[in-house]
């Protein structure tokens, strides 16, 4: 067993004049589900298709699965690629075989496959229906099916739950901790940190084509220390905005998120709240959330090319 | 040929085989060609017997072979003289040929063997055929008076100009053929390839961009290499294409065994006896090889201009100039059938780009020697293999790009480093 399943060193691609990816190493470990974040345009589906042999590099080394990219290493991993895209003439039991064959099943495995799969995802009864008669949704339920249905050894997802109901999403999730737990790696891709958060065990964030963070979610998060407060009050909050104690409040909505300077006793809001009369509802000192640190790391970022950019 | 590759072509062959379109080309196709060719000609030769007898009135100014064009035109059609009508003025002349029943006046001025001219006034319209017959006999007429005149009396004129009907037969190793016959066969030859390659050019065109707009080109390079998967395409629509022509030959075995009425008595009149027709296997099979051949050199210019457009608009802008030097071809073959060892149809058999229309109609109605069609094979061959090679270059960047359009230099650069 290999431990690395992907590893990337020293990855570059420029499209023109526009660099998508600068320098990136990148160690997946086998079997971990592994979270590749990042804003729209950071690079993250650039580097996917890197990974895939979809595009070359213009400098630095792959490996995939312990060696570079051929076939033998693309029948092995599934990917699910952010602009879906199947033969929307195809009827969807055809269309499910004829990928797996590509991927080296024989046709009669592939069939069998995709009517076990079809069954569980509650698509049996659209099998012999073309693909543009389904629904979004539903096609791109197909779509993910078709990257389990070989048994990859590395699922590769580039955000895979967008556009779908949390009904779905689960489901999705589900199949995705299963792969897992038989022995696959996942690889994947989402904006929407939140999920990357409940899922991986791993995360790598990029921005701006640069790897700003990258570890174990656990270390991750202890490394940035307990330092943040959950409030949730009744009455006017804009006293927190004033506090020297406080470095940055996010407004969730129902509750505020407050990053505390560094030193700081987590005390003193709630001096100050009471001073103020407003209403405590919920008071907790928490980790802080993936969100958070990336907010900060990348902002930290933004303002090191600002500084690069003046001097 | 890879696992995936196979798949490809399948999967190509069966959605197109199996869809609509298909039935409607392949059996739609030959309808309309069969209708463009022999229309007219059934339009024609049904006409000949419905021509109606003409009543013709003959008005001799000249006087001297008035009882020769009675005599010769009176034997098709009722002819009688006119006379009263003295004076040469157009007004009269009309208004007495609309105070008959004539159906036409025929004035023959000052003596025709003098440069004088023959008109025919009519109030129906003749039909082309009865125009030539009219020709003919009035010119039988004129030159059986002058006989007469330099006093040689008692000549049949229809033998005198009995045409003589000269049969061209090539003698080839593998029989002999009638160059009338084998002409139409050079020219379904050169029709079908120019089709073929006209109509699955624009399918591969098609096929690439609604993979490219669909997406699935992305799914598809993370399971096979773009090399395969063009290939697959290729081979997937060719095979359509194979498929179509074999339908088509089948039919057309079928038509010259059992004959269908119209065509067969339509060719007939043209001098051709379909039976005679027996097409040499060695003819088949060099057009089948030609025919693949420049498909594939076809298709990859196809696929290759395909991949670089981002939609329907650009596409037709690049296609453009590659249907351009497909209808150049055929029009080269048209020129080539007429004269098919001229140095054109030998330069031409030597062009890639053309050698797959020409070369086939020249075999059909020529001797091609060994040298020039091994040349010509060759270079057919490197021509398909450097468009193969152009074309997957081209193909492995473009397939990705989606939006924008490529220009040539991006082309170029493509091409050069891949």
């Amino acid at each position: 067993m290999i431990d690395r399943a992907i590893h990337l060193r020293g990855i570059a691609k420029s499209f023109g004049n526009q660099t998508a990816v600068e320098d990136l190493d990148l160690s997946v470990p086998s079997g971990s589900i592994y979270g590749l974040l990042g804003p729209n345009g950071a690079g993250k589906t650039t580097t996917l298709r890197i990974i895939l042999d979809i595009i070359g590099p213009d400098r630095g080394r792959v490996e995939v699965l312990g060696r570079q990219v051929d076939d033998a290493v693309r029948s092995r991993v599934g990917y699910l690629p952010e602009e879906r895209g199947l033969y929307q003439r195809m009827r969807v039991l055809d269309h499910l075989v004829f990928l797996g064959t590509l991927k080296g099943m024989r046709q009669a495995d592939a069939r069998a496959e995709a009517k076990h799969w079809l069954e569980r995802l509650e698509l049996a009864d659209r099998s012999t229906d073309r693909v543009d008669t389904l629904s979004k949704g539903m096609q791109q339920k197909v779509q993910f099916l078709s990257t389990v249905l070989h048994r990859p050894d590395l699922l590769i997802l580039d955000e895979p739950f967008s556009g779908l109901d949390p009904l779905n999403v689960d489901l999705l999730k589900e199949i995705v901790l299963e792969r897992q737990r038989q022995g696959s790696t996942v690889l994947f891709s989402t904006h929407r940190i939140e999920d990357a958060e409940r899922l991986c065990d791993r995360v790598c964030m990029i921005a701006g084509a640069r790897k700003v963070l990258d570890g174990p979610l656990v270390e991750i998060k202890a490394s940035a220390g307990r330092r943040e407060v959950l409030l949730s009050l009744e009455g006017d909050a804009f006293f927190l905005r004033r506090l020297p104690c406080v470095r940055r409040v996010s407004d969730h909505g129902n509750y505020f998120e407050i990053r505390l300077e560094d030193g700081a006793n987590p005390q003193e809001i709630l001096r100050a709240a009471l001073s103020e009369s407003v209403r405590i509802r919920h008071f907790e000192l928490a980790e802080p959330s993936l969100r958070e640190i990336f907010l900060e790391r990348a902002g930290a970022r933004a303002a090191e090319a600002d500084a690069e950019g003046v001097s | 040929m890879s696992q995936r590759t196979w798949a490809i072509t399948k999967r190509e062959y069966l959605e197109r085989v199996r869809a609509r379109w298909f039935l409607i080309a392949t059996f739609g196709l030959p309808v309309i060609l069969v209708g463009i060719v022999f229309l007219p000609q059934l339009v024609v030769s049904r006409g000949a017997s419905e021509d109606a007898g003409l009543n013709l009135g003959v008005l001799d100014y000249s006087g001297r072979v008035e009882s020769d064009v009675g005599h010769v035109l009176g034997e098709r059609w009722t002819v009688q003289p006119v006379r009263g009508v003295h004076e040469r003025r157009e007004e009269e002349l009309r208004a007495s040929l609309m105070a008959t029943s004539l159906d036409g006046l025929l004035v023959v001025a000052e003596d025709p063997a003098d440069g004088g001219s023959v008109r025919l006034l009519t109030r129906r319209a003749i039909s082309s055929r009865q125009g030539r017959e009219l020709r003919d006999g009035i010119r039988g007429a004129l030159v059986a008076t002058r006989l007469r005149e330099l006093g040689i009396e008692e000549i049949d004129t229809r033998r005198l100009f009995r045409g003589v009907d000269l049969q061209i037969i090539l003698v080839t190793p593998e029989g002999e053929r009638s160059r009338e016959a084998f002409q139409i066969v050079a020219m379904l030859f050169a029709v079908v390839t120019y089709m073929m390659f006209l109509i699955y050019g624009q399918l591969i065109v098609r096929a690439v961009l609604e993979e490219k707009s669909s997406n699935v080109v992305e799914v598809m390079m993370s399971s096979v290499r773009p090399w395969e998967m063009m290939l697959g395409k290729m081979f997937g629509v060719g095979a359509v294409g194979l498929t179509q022509i074999a339908i088509w030959a089948a039919i057309g075995t079928l038509l010259s065994l059992y004959g269908l009425p119209g065509l067969t008595s339509a060719l007939a009149a043209e001098g051709i006896d379909l039976a005679q027709v027996q097409l040499p296997l060695g003819l088949l099979a060099w057009a089948l090889i030609y025919f693949t051949l420049g498909y594939l050199l076809y298709a990859g210019l196809f696929l290759a201009a395909g991949a670089s457009l981002g939609n329907e608009q650009d596409a037709q802008q690049v296609v453009t100039p590659l249907v351009v030097i497909i209808v150049v071809g055929f029009i080269l073959v048209i020129g080539i059938i007429e004269s098919p060892d001229s140095g054109w149809a030998v330069v031409g058999s030597l062009v890639p780009l053309f050698s797959p229309m020409i070369v086939p109609a020249r075999l059909a109605i020529s001797h091609v020697p060994a040298l020039e069609l091994a040349g010509s094979v060759g270079l057919l061959v490197l021509g398909m293999l450097g468009s193969a090679w152009v074309a997957g270059r081209i193909y492995r960047v473009a397939i990705l790009m989606s939006g924008k359009r490529a220009n040539l230099r991006e082309i170029v650069r493509w091409i050069r480093h891949g």
